[in-house]
């Protein structure tokens, strides 16, 4: 049977230790991990690539690497909580219950809500959806995927019919071309990032196109890269849809047969004009964007591969759909190494998607707008009052909530207060809703903190079951510990007050397995010419057995009983075969239009927000890990150079920057690699971590008309300089509060929390946990106001502030690692003052988070042992061998440290 | 024919000038080394010491008391060397040289002997100062200036009941107190300033130093004055202050500074003031004569350290010789030492006038107090306690002069945190 492996390697004993295969918590990649338990008491597992595993044939990036240190009890959530007092299970459950149905009699199915998470197994999720469209009868269920890939879903089902990944990632390494559209991959994806490198590697000729308005590390391989204005993709793909036509290098058969709207599209697509006009709308040379039309045209193999550049958009949905166009007038789609590829950004927002998990989807790629389906999915489900219509998506769901309209809201395994754009009307919102279920693995989020129930939920490495990647395939995520305190897997939950709200029969799972039948079973129901034919269909799988289930290998949907394709799914619509009513794919009409969000005089600037390479959404989890944090820890803004000199900043400098929505103080770091006129700032920061640096209440909550995901790189925003008359960093073993403090950003660390502060005046005096009475020592400057001071006890260093100058010179690695020694003889202890070791040992920055190599390190074998390529770099310290993320770095310094000896020789 | 030809075996020597050299302290050692260095050196060496044995490292003294070396530890140069270098030394209490003449070039001693001369080089050291008051006669009450005294305290230290006050609270005052208290003495030690070393060190530095002191056993009476010494029987009993107090002691050893031991030249038409006034290249007012060490007054200046000493040294043989025309100049000397074990270090103004900055760093509770002054962003003074280790990189940037603003952030932490 296709999918079940016979042998029974996935879980194994290796000498004493248990080694269990399960796939990556993070990015849509869904890299395959062995994971070898050293001791399932106290959560130690080593983490490692799975070489058999398709999606990383053994790679994992720095984020997947640390897993093993994000796995320990800390922050976590471990009892139910009543209005913070800890409760047992059965009054948690009864409590939700007895809200869900009050709220329901008194206000109705509209009134209800959940928002979920790509985060959730497909099992959570199917109950999840099963019980609100099927139950409770509101299709108020919409996900964080919502604000990731509902643009795709759009675009794709616009022009498929379905929401489906024609391709694989096998084409990344089979391509002559590809084109990374809004992806700096090298950060987001860095496996898929690493196979395309050593493709490259391998055959040189292979071309690399960049298209992205920021000159990210995924530049490091680009042939060509594309800066292009925000929000102007679709003029650009529209010019390539009409220079093919031009070229003649359509494929009229493929559009013959497989497509309808080409001419309507054309008519649009050519409005963008020549190639003069096209590069000054997107603010590109006109030379670039003849090179990129001409490769595209002269290659056959072209993949274009995009995330979240193009899908939040308020125009995402065009892009999408201009870039399928270019792929379905060529018959570039489904062949090995041609194709779109949609790059998703969560570990199950695909299986989200499958079952039906956001607002306007109903299950199983099934559609409110088919009444058959409808009736279909209830009959299958036996459902009493199922949702006939698509609900409220995120955006509108928390404006709702806002307006008193939803009365009751639970969130499962997200944290919208920092992802939501406008999070102050989220806050707002939360706030007024009476009624506010929070399961979660993690105790303290953003958004947790207006709970008023607290539900712990299995986290990974204690939950069981599947998540589908970016290219249709479907992993077992698979338990490496026990459940901890009274951590519940999310479907256990949502089964229990199903229960109790008197749906016992149609939720009475035992295990993950019985789910994931069932849902098998729902995408093969009347899957076929007498119901309808859909995409999605798994349902060879529908009746595995729990022992075929726990060793189920990876693998590509559809899986349809009782086919035995010659060769597995790798690929669709090669020719054509498209799931619309007349079979063949939409060629969708993408007139490009200037964005409405425009800069203006009171907001000149335009605000991008994005990811840093190792941390992961709103840091619950990558915070945990030290070595995360090592690479780039505290929020900060790019900005251009020339825009920083008209303000006045500093690299460094602290800068208020505001939109009409909100305002934030972080730290400015000036760059060439943003455009002129741009800002960008960093996702992951949050209230818990951060004073000012929580950037969700900048963004402007605009939506895309057909996905209603939010344009969240696209606001208006203004910058100033701000003057703080004190700086500081401060490492403590105990955790304090920043409540004095202007501006502070927490980083974890091994021992103990390090600060970043700015305010007024900063003494000691001020910090919490730093009694008096510790053996303390301190350095004075009057004349500069520059104090340091450290606190010792029983041998350890306790805290340590360092307030005013020499700031910038203090190495935070350092004093960090001053924390994990056992007993500091008094003759070191005055030295730690200095902020730095003595010269000679200083790492600087890391710069491998893998193997916590710094950029000083590298600098210096650069320099001594003049090398000239990473590979050499990686063979003397490491650096760079493991997840390779680092590479483009890596590669930076070289080019820095030889510009540095041409200078010198010069 | 005198005694010192007598005492050459080798006849053709006769012809070989006569270096005469009276004293054979740290100074005097020098002087031999450097001369001996230059291969061809013309001179018939003869040296005189008073004290029995061939010169030692006086500084090493309170190591000798505290126990920590032992005598062939801190000899300079055993009689071997002389020996081997044709060195004639000749040294016991009946060398101690009384009587100088510079027509005829020639001294005596007690025992009579007379020497004569081509070139005499003086190198008599000081003597300790006394303090005038009643009962300074006393047996039991003495200086800490030679191996004599040492093992007159060592002496008095093995009584079981000995108690002992050691007056004044300087380098040479702490030591001996801090030896004595190696050796199981009560000792209290007694200044009239109100921390110890208090030409060295400021009052956080001076109540540190006080504090581990008086950690190991060592009293102390500051701001306090001396009134007499108490007595029976011709030895001491007590030290009485001015307060009332009176401190029973059975040896009261009184640091209270030294004078060069001019006494040789009184009866001579040699020029002195408190010293013997020398020049530049460390000739006296007789060209025969030179004059070296802390005997040596060069224009207001006297020597108390070891590091102008042996500039002296130097000095005074290229001069002898003809190598080079090379001058003594004094440099202002830091005060880098070690009190018990405590690393001290302190140099220029370290404590700040009006106008003056200052780095501080307090780890008391660690052993460790640093302070620089600064003044327009140059270095002024350094007082460093614990941990001295950079005191010579602070005295060098003193004395160039230049400009620390780009690195006052690093600059108390030392060399180590601004190289590279």
């Amino acid at each position: 049977m296709a999918g079940i492996s016979n042998n029974k390697n996935d879980i194994n004993m290796n000498e004493h230790h248990q080694v269990i295969n399960t796939t990556c918590a993070y990015c849509g990649v869904g890299c395959g991990i062995k994971a070898t338990v050293r001791d399932k008491e106290l959560h130690l597992v080593d983490i490692e690539g799975r070489s058999d595993h398709p999606a990383n044939l053994g790679r994992l990036c720095s984020k997947g690497s640390a897993l093993g240190e994000t796995v320990s009890l800390e922050s976590r959530l471990l009892t139910p909580f009543i209005d913070e007092q800890r409760v047992s299970w059965d009054k948690a459950l009864d409590e939700v219950a007895d809200r869900l149905k009050a709220t329901l009699e008194e206000h109705g199915p509209e009134a209800v809500a959940l928002y979920g998470s790509g985060q959730l197994l497909t099992e959570d999720y199917y109950v999840a959806n099963k019980l609100m469209k099927g139950f409770i009868g509101s299709s108020n269920m919409d996900t964080n995927s919502r604000l990731c890939m509902a643009s795709t879903v759009a675009g794709q089902k616009r022009a498929f019919g379905t929401d489906t990944v024609p391709g694989s990632y096998e084409d990344l390494e089979l391509a002559d071309m590809i084109v990374l559209v809004g992806a700096n991959t090298a950060w987001c994806h860095p496996v898929l990032f690493q196979r395309i490198r050593a493709a490259k590697e391998q055959r040189p000729e292979m071309k690399v196109v960049v298209i992205d308005p920021r000159k990210t590390d995924t530049c490091d391989i680009a042939d060509l890269h594309l800066p292009l204005k925000s929000g102007t993709d679709t003029a650009l793909f529209n010019k390539l849809f009409s220079y093919l036509n031009k070229q003649d290098k359509l494929d009229q058969d493929y559009i013959e047969q497989n497509t309808q709207g080409f001419n309507s599209a054309y008519k649009a697509a050519k409005k963008v004009g020549s190639f003069s006009e096209v590069a000054k709308v997107c603010g590109l040379n006109k030379s670039d964007v003849k090179q990129f039309c001409q490769w595209f045209a002269e290659t056959e193999k072209v993949v274009t591969a995009w995330s979240q550049g193009v899908n939040q958009s308020v125009a995402g949905t065009d892009k999408v759909n201009a870039i399928i166009n270019c792929h379905l007038i060529t018959g570039r789609i489904g062949k090995p190494g041609a194709g779109p590829l949609s790059l998703t950004g969560q570990p199950n927002a695909m299986g989200g998607r499958e079952v039906g998990g956001l607002a306007n989807q109903l299950a199983a790629h099934m559609e409110f707008a088919n009444p058959e389906d409808v009736d279909r999915v209830a009959r299958f489900w036996n459902a009493p009052s199922i949702a006939g219509k698509p609900g409220k998506t995120a955006v509108e769901l928390f404006n709702d909530m806002d307006e008193g309209k939803i009365k009751f809201v639970w969130i499962m395994g997200t944290n919208p207060v920092v992802s939501m754009p406008d999070a102050n009307t989220v806050i707002s919102a939360l706030k007024k809703c009476p009624t506010v279920v929070v399961s979660d693995c993690i105790e303290h989020t953003d958004t947790s903190e207006f709970a008023h129930i607290k539900l712990p939920a299995a986290g990974w490495s204690e939950k069981d079951g599947t998540v589908t990647n970016s290219e249709r395939r479907i992993s077992r995520q698979r338990a490496l510990f026990d459940l901890s305190g009274e951590a519940r897997p999310d479907w256990w939950i949502l089964s229990k007050v199903a229960e109790r709200l008197g749906f016992g029969e149609a939720f009475s799972y035992q295990k993950s397995a019985d789910i994931f039948r069932e849902h098998a079973a729902l995408s093969a129901f009347e899957n076929n010419a007498e119901g309808r034919v859909r995409d999605f269909n798994i349902g060879a799988l529908a009746s595995v057995s729990d022992l075929e289930y726990e060793a189920m290998d990876p693998v590509q949907w559809p899986l349809v009983a009782g086919e035995t394709p010659a060769e597995p799914h790798t690929r669709l619509f090669a020719n054509g075969g498209f799931f619309t009513e007349t079979g063949k794919a939409t060629v969708v009409t993408t007139e490009f239009k200037t964005s409405y969000h425009q800069p203006n005089s009171d907001y000149p600037l335009l605000l991008n927000t994005g990811r840093v390479r190792d941390h992961w959404h709103t840091m619950t989890r990558t915070g945990l890990s030290s070595r995360l944090s090592q690479h780039i820890d505290e929020p900060f803004l790019e900005m251009h150079p020339d825009d920083a000199a008209e303000k006045g900043l500093l690299d460094k400098d602290l800068c208020q920057v505001s939109t009409a929505f909100g305002s934030a103080l972080i730290r400015v770091l000036i760059t060439p690699n943003v455009g002129k006129g741009n800002l960008f700032v960093p996702m992951h920061w949050t209230r818990q971590n951060s004073k000012t640096g929580h950037i969700g209440v900048l963004v402007k909550p605009a939506v895309d008309p057909w996905s209603k995901q939010p344009g969240c790189k696209h606001t208006p925003a203004t910058i100033k300089a701000v003057s703080v008359k004190q700086q500081a960093v401060l490492l403590s073993r105990q955790k304090q509060s920043f409540d004095h403090f202007d501006y502070a950003t927490e980083v974890k660390f091994q021992q103990g929390f390090r600060y970043e502060l700015a305010g007024e005046s900063i003494d000691a005096s001020e910090l919490e946990c730093i009694s008096s009475d510790r053996e303390r020592i301190d350095y004075t400057d009057p004349m500069t106001g520059s104090t340091r001071s450290a606190w010792f006890a029983l041998g350890q260093l306790q805290a340590i502030l360092i307030v005013g100058e020499s700031l910038q010179g203090s190495d935070r690695v350092w004093l960090q690692d001053a924390f994990a020694k056992e007993d500091i003889p008094f003759a070191d202890r005055w030295r730690l003052l200095a902020g730095m070791p003595p010269q000679g040992e200083d790492s600087g920055k890391v710069v491998c988070a893998c193997f916590g190599v710094g950029e000083k390190t590298i600098c210096r074998a650069i320099e001594e042992q003049g090398f000239s390529e990473p590979a050499e770099v990686g063979q003397a310290l490491k650096a760079g061998t493991n997840c390779g993320s680092c590479i483009p770095e890596i590669r930076k310094l070289i080019s820095q440290v030889d510009e540095l000896a041409v200078n010198a020789v010069s | 024919m005198t005694a010192a030809l007598q005492a050459d075996p080798v006849s053709r020597q006769a012809s070989r000038k006569k270096l005469l050299v009276v004293g054979n302290g740290m100074g005097s050692v020098r002087f031999l080394e450097k001369l001996i260095e230059q291969k061809r050196q013309p001179f018939q060496v003869t040296v005189l010491s008073e004290e029995p044995c061939p010169g030692y490292n006086r500084i090493q003294l309170s190591k000798l008391l505290a126990g920590s070396v032992d005598l062939p530890g801190i000899q300079l140069q055993p009689e071997s060397w002389y020996q081997e270098q044709n060195i004639s030394l000749l040294s016991g209490s009946e060398y101690r040289v009384s009587g100088l003449n510079l027509d005829l070039k020639k001294v005596e001693t007690d025992s009579g002997q007379s020497f004569e001369y081509d070139h005499l080089v003086l190198a008599t050291g000081s003597l300790p100062n006394r303090i005038p008051v009643s009962g300074a006669d006393l047996e039991g009450v003495m200086a800490f200036r030679n191996l004599e005294d040492v093992e007159l305290m060592l002496e008095a230290s093995s009584n079981p009941d000995a108690q002992a006050v050691v007056i004044g609270g300087g380098l040479l005052g702490l030591e001996c107190a801090s030896g004595l208290a190696r050796r199981g003495m009560k000792v209290t030690v007694v200044d009239t300033m109100p921390i110890p070393m208090a030409r060295q060190l400021d009052e956080k530095a001076g109540k540190l130093l006080q504090g581990e002191l008086e950690s190991r056993g060592i009293e102390f009476r500051c701001n306090a004055m001396l009134d007499f010494y108490t007595g029976e029987n011709g030895k001491v009993t007590g030290v009485q202050l001015k307060d009332g107090e009176c401190l029973p002691a059975s040896l009261v050893v009184v640091t209270a500074g030294v004078r060069p031991n001019i006494e040789l030249i009184q009866e001579t038409n040699l020029e002195s003031d408190r010293g013997i006034l020398v020049n530049d290249r460390m000739q006296t007012s007789d060209p025969s004569v030179t004059a070296i060490g802390e005997c040596v007054q060069l224009n207001s200046d006297l020597f108390g350290l070891v590091a102008p000493v042996y500039g002296h040294a130097e000095v005074a043989v290229h001069r002898l010789l003809g190598t080079s025309g090379e001058r003594f100049e004094p440099v202002p000397i830091p005060t880098s030492l070690k009190v018990d074990g405590v690393d001290l270090f302190s140099s220029g103004r370290f404590v700040p006038e009006e106008g003056d900055e200052e780095i501080v760093i307090d780890a008391a509770g660690t052993g460790i107090y640093r302070k620089l002054v600064i003044r327009e962003g140059r270095l002024m003074g350094a007082l460093l306690y614990g941990d001295a280790s950079d005191g010579l990189w602070y005295q060098e940037l003193m004395e160039s002069g230049q400009d620390i603003s780009d690195t006052r952030d690093r600059l108390i932490f030392g060399k180590r945190y601004l190289e590279g």
